[in-house]
This record gives structure tokens, sequence and C-alpha cells, in this order.
């Protein structure tokens, strides 16, 4: 009697049926799979959104949460390639293999930029398929989102009325906060940043900022003192006012950058969860404005 | 030199052609790892495989690593080295079997301990550990057969597997421990306790956000070149232990500790010889581009009287620190001391500078 009770406690989380298991590689299709799945969905992220998705490891246990997923959403472009490649060869389900409705490259679903026509390392670490950081965006994470319901209504088809229900009203308040956001951001149209890594061209061009230098030379090489002296000439009288970077990198050299450039040094969160109460996407937003806004 | 023309035939037009059609193409890549050495021991016992084993320049491997997806029930992966131009690895893999079995067939190295697994450019030091040449091999413990695992459904990740690995002489088979069939009684495979068997069981635990556990033990079985149709059996044990600063945003910092241990019941004539030996490391991750590495060896016998001292050495002892620079995901730049104590010799000292260069996709890394 006692194996029988040990083992019912030890598979109990794999009996649990009607949830649709979705494992999203960064937090904010996790997110969006929250918002629109509701109680129907399981949402996981196998990064947080204070990792650099570049340099995530391949955790055995990740290779758990793929082998019981029903749906997996990956940015794609290469960005998850340093690690996803090997959970999902030893992930043992179907469900989420390329070609399948349970696999989800969200790339195929936004509108790419820095597309790069010819491409070598020499450039510095370059997405051949063009730029990754797109859940950046408000705009292209909306598109993502509304993909993510497709594949739950393919995946699950006797909840589609329910994920009907909550994208009508995750669509309708996700608009109406774009409206919001645009409205307090229209002052600041025109704002010039330096960035210091190239993960920021979506969100910029949705703010209408303008990007002038990146601290990195190339993507994915760090500043040398050479390059970051030739940034503080080349901003010289151009009215910069952000060096935006992402929590993940080291802020050092940024703040020494930002004192000298006499630019303020704002840390964004890129995903969700990368600091506190910025779990939904729409608190990630938020955030974001408020910091450009406010400068809080 | 045929091997060149060969694989230069096949790979260039995926080179010059890949940029097109990127999806139907498989993930080529090439990695060249060259270093320079110094000894102060010029007697010292070497390692042999791809290892700096000697003072002066020396170019310890050229891979060409190539794996992509055949369809969606199969996987194709290939290591072929050019250095020593020897196949490494080539293989498939079941992508979608049912009851979360997967298997693997083909060339391939078994799947014992950590180390035995990792290719040269996996590895935090210019050499692998002295356990692993003396008890796998210079190289690795490899050879051509198969491989059933499964991943059973547990709350935390606990693999089960088991690889079986033709014996016969001039298959590819390597080893430092076993021995190929040309030691059996009649010289050929006889029985299938002439192959070499190896089974394994991995477990994996996150420990809160920052703390990875991975656990294994192994065993394998085959034959014995001392004496005709006997046996050699090797048990290990490994851990490995990582820290890194994810939820605070400094994901760069970390650290890993590994510890691995091997023991050998090797048949002799009229006895047994027990020897058994282990590595312990510490990997100090500084930055994204910055790594401190610290490792310590030591093998010894346990019981019993070698009847070969070359193969089976009387205690070695040796120290290891690393310092290697990571400008990319791509390159790598590795400087190396070593402080070797050899049986019935004095301390003696290595220093290595080594270089690592890949172009092509960037493969993903296991845990």
């Amino acid at each position: 009697m006692k194996n029988i009770i040990f083992l019912m406690f030890v598979l109990a989380p794999f009996m649990l049926p009607g949830q649709v298991r979705v494992i999203a590689t960064i937090p904010d299709y996790a997110a969006l799979a929250k918002e629109i799945g509701g109680s129907r969905v399981n949402a996981e992220s196998l990064i947080r959104g204070t990792q650099d998705p570049h340099y995530a490891d391949a955790l055995p246990s990740h290779i758990m949460r793929l082998n019981r997923a029903d749906l997996l959403i990956s940015t794609g472009l290469g960005l998850e390639s340093g690690w996803l490649p090997a959970l999902l060869n030893n992930a043992r389900n179907r469900k989420i293999m390329p070609g399948s409705p349970g696999y989800m490259e969200a790339a195929h679903f936004v509108e790419l930029k820095d597309v790069p026509q010819k491409i070598d390392r020499s450039m510095g670490d370059v997405h051949p398929g063009g730029n990754p950081h797109f859940y950046t965006s408000p705009p292209e994470l909306f598109k993502i989102a509304g993909e993510i319901k497709n594949r739950l209504i393919q995946i699950d088809p006797e909840g589609r009325d329910h994920y009907e229900k909550r994208w009508k009203e995750f669509s309708a308040k996700f608009n109406s906060k774009m409206d919001e956001w645009q409205k307090k951001i229209e002052p600041f149209k025109g704002t010039k940043v330096v960035v210091y890594h190239e993960s920021w061209v979506y969100l910029l061009d949705w703010l209408g900022f303008e990007k002038v230098a990146a601290l990195e030379p190339k993507p994915g090489i760090p500043p040398s003192a050479g390059h970051v002296a030739g940034v503080l000439k080349e901003i010289e009288n151009q009215n910069v006012k952000f060096l935006l970077q992402e929590i993940y990198h080291p802020t050092s050299l940024s703040r020494r950058f930002a004192k000298k450039a006499g630019v303020k040094l704002v840390v964004l969160p890129s995903m969700t969860g990368a600091e506190k109460n910025t779990d939904s996407v729409f608190d990630k937003f938020e955030t974001i404005i408020n910091k450009l806004t406010k400068g809080e | 030199m045929k091997y060149f023309i060969i694989i230069g035939f096949v790979i260039l037009p995926l080179f010059l052609f890949g940029q097109e059609n990127a999806c139907q193409n498989p993930d080529i890549s090439f990695i060249l790892t060259a270093g320079a050495g110094y000894y102060s021991d010029a007697g010292h016992r070497k390692q042999g495989g791809h290892s700096i084993d000697e003072t002066g320049f020396t170019l310890q491997g050229v891979e060409l690593a190539v794996g992509h997806a055949v369809d969606p029930y199969f996987r194709f992966d290939m290591n072929f080295q050019f250095v020593g131009m020897h196949m490494e690895e080539v293989y498939f893999t079941t992508l979608s079997l049912p009851w979360n079995l997967q298997i693997r067939g083909g060339m391939m190295n078994a799947k014992f301990g950590r180390e035995n697994e990792m290719h040269l450019h996996s590895l935090k030091f210019t050499n692998y550990s002295l356990m692993h040449t003396r008890f796998m091999s210079p190289e690795h413990f490899s050879g051509i057969g198969g491989e059933l695992s499964v991943l059973l459904p547990l709350p935390w990740y606990f693999l089960v597997l088991g690889q079986v690995f033709d014996t016969k002489d001039g298959h590819y088979f390597r080893s430092s421990s076993f021995a190929t069939t040309k030691y059996t009684e009649s010289g050929k495979l006889d029985s299938p306790k002439d192959l070499a068997y190896v089974a394994r069981i991995e477990n994996f635990f996150e420990l809160g956000s920052n703390w990875g556990l991975k656990l294994g033990v192994s065993g394998a079985w085959g034959l014995s070149e001392y004496v005709p149709d006997n046996r050699v059996s090797i048990y290990g044990g490994d851990l490995y232990l990582k820290w890194r600063n994810i939820s605070s945003g400094r994901d760069g910092y970390g650290f890993a500790f590994t510890f691995e241990i091997m023991f050998r019941d090797t048949q002799v004539p009229g006895d047994f010889v027990t020897d058994w030996g282990g590595y312990a490391q510490t990997d100090f991750l500084l930055t994204k581009y910055w790594e401190i590495s610290l490792r310590g060896d030591y093998n010894d016998i346990m019981r019993g009287t070698p009847v070969n001292f070359e193969k089976m050495p009387e205690r070695e002892i040796r120290g290891s620190a690393a310092i290697t620079f990571l400008p990319t995901h791509f390159s790598k730049i590795r400087v190396q001391y070593d402080l070797i104590k050899e049986h019935g010799k004095s301390v003696s000292h290595a220093a290595f500078l080594q270089g690592e260069f890949a172009v092509g996709a960037h493969g993903a890394h296991k845990f």
C-alpha cells in the first residue's frame, strides 16, 4: 500500500490531465501563453528574464520540461542555438519537433529587422536570419500572441471558445495599452540613444527613438577602450539622452561611459521578469515607458 | 589524401550554396585547435591522443562537425578528425520513439562518466585528465555499436542507458582498458560476451534558480588483453555542480565543480589487478570572456601486480591551472600550467599555450 501511495505521489505531476503544457524559451512567450490560455494552459519559461538568452545552459531539467510539453515556443534566428538543439534532440517528444503544430518559432510571425545581405563572422555574432530581439517591441509581441492563440486552438480544439474569448480581451487591452504608451512617449520621439548591444532596434523603431551608436564595436564583441573613446567623440554635440542596456550586460563600463558622455544609463527589462514587477508583458512595457519618460 | 578529396567534394558545395537554402543543409562547422607546450622533463609519460605531448608546437585537432535532422524520425551527427585522419563519431539518433525511448547507432563515444563524451573543444584544459587516458582512451572510449536509453517519468531528470560495442579487431574499437577479439581464444568474435558493454544512470537536480547538480554512475565490461577470454570491469561515479548568478542578472559569473572517479578490475594471469583514478576540477567563470580552471589528477594501483606497467603505471599525480580568454563564442585562447609527479621520478613541470577557432554553425553544448 505504501508503495502505491509513493508511486502515486511521484507520478502525480504527470497525471494531471486537461492543461496544455507550454514551454517557452524566454519568459515573454510564456507570459503571453498564460494571458491567452488562462486556466487551460500551464506555461513555463526555460530561462529567466535576468538571463542572457545567447548563453543559457542546456540543463537536463529542461529536457524533462520539453519531454512533457505540448507546445514549444522559441525565438529562432539562432538566438537559442547554443543550448536549445541539445535539449530538443534529447526530449523524445514528437509533439514539439520542428514541423509539428507544437513547434513554434516566433521569428516566422514578425517583421524582421537587421537582416544581413552578406554575412561573415568578422562582422561579430550577427544572426544570419535577422535581429532576434523582436520581443522588445509591443507590436511584434502582439503578432506572436496571435500565433500562440492559433497554436493553442490547434492543439486543444475543445478550448477554442475559451481561447477566442481570452484573445479578444487580451488584444483589446494590449491595443489600448499600446495607444496609451505611444501617447506617453510622443513628446520624447526623436530622442537619441546609445545602446550597449544591438537588441533594441525593434523597440527604438516603435518608440521613434534614434540609435546613434553601440558600445559593442560589433554584436557580441565586448566594448574596447578604443571603440568607447570613439563613441564618446562621435556623440559629442549630438544631444544623446540615454545609454540603453539589458540587465545581463555589465554596467561598470556603461556607468563610466554615461558619466563621461553626460547621458543617463537606463537598464531596461528586455524580457518579462528581468526586474521586479515586470512579470507580465503589460508590466514590462509599462516599466520601459516609465523609465524612458520619467527617468525612473 | 583520399579523405581530403572526398570530404572536400562533399563539403564545398554545402558551403557554397548553404546560404541559399539553409534549412535544407546540415549544420557544418570546422574547429581548429592548436598549441605549443614546454616540458621540463623530456622523458615524461605521454598522454597520446590529441594532447600537446612534447615541447614545441602541436596541431591538436582539426575537427569537422556535421549534424542535422534526417527526417521527423532520425537525426544524423558526424565528427571527423583531420589530425590523424579518423572518424571520431558518426551516428543516427531516433527522435520520436514512444515511451521516452531513444536509440543511437553507429560509431560513437561510450557514455561513461562526463569526460569521455567531451570533444577536445569542450575541455577547460589543453589535455584530458590522466584518469581519462588511463581508463577510457587517449582519445575516447568508443566504437561501432548501439545505444538504448530511457528517460524515466519521474519529477527530476533520470536517464538510464545501455550501450554495446563491437570489439572485432580493426573495427574502430578504441579503449585503454578493453581488448579487441584478437585476444579471445579463437581470435574471433565468438559470443555476445566478447562485445563491450556500458551502462549508465544519470540524475539532475535543479537546486533553486542558480544551482544545478548532475550525478552519474557508470559501468563497463569487456575483454582483458592479458588472458584470452578473461574480463575487465570498470565502475565510475561522476558529479557536476554548477552555480551561475542567474537570478541577479549577472549570469556571466559562476563556478562549476566536477568530480569523477573510476575503479577498474583487470583479469591478469592467475590474478586480478585493481587500479583507480579520479580528478577534481573547479572552473571559475569570471565574466563571459574569462575563465580560470583548476584540476587535480590522481591514479594508482589498489591491488595486484600489473603485467604492463606502461599501460597501468603506479601512482600518477598532476595539478593543472588554466586561464581561458573567450573573445567570442567562436574563439578561445588558453594558457595552462601542469605540475606532474610520476612514480619514481621527481616533480616536473609543463606549460601550454593553446588557441581554438571555430567557423560555421554554432553547435549546442550539453550541460
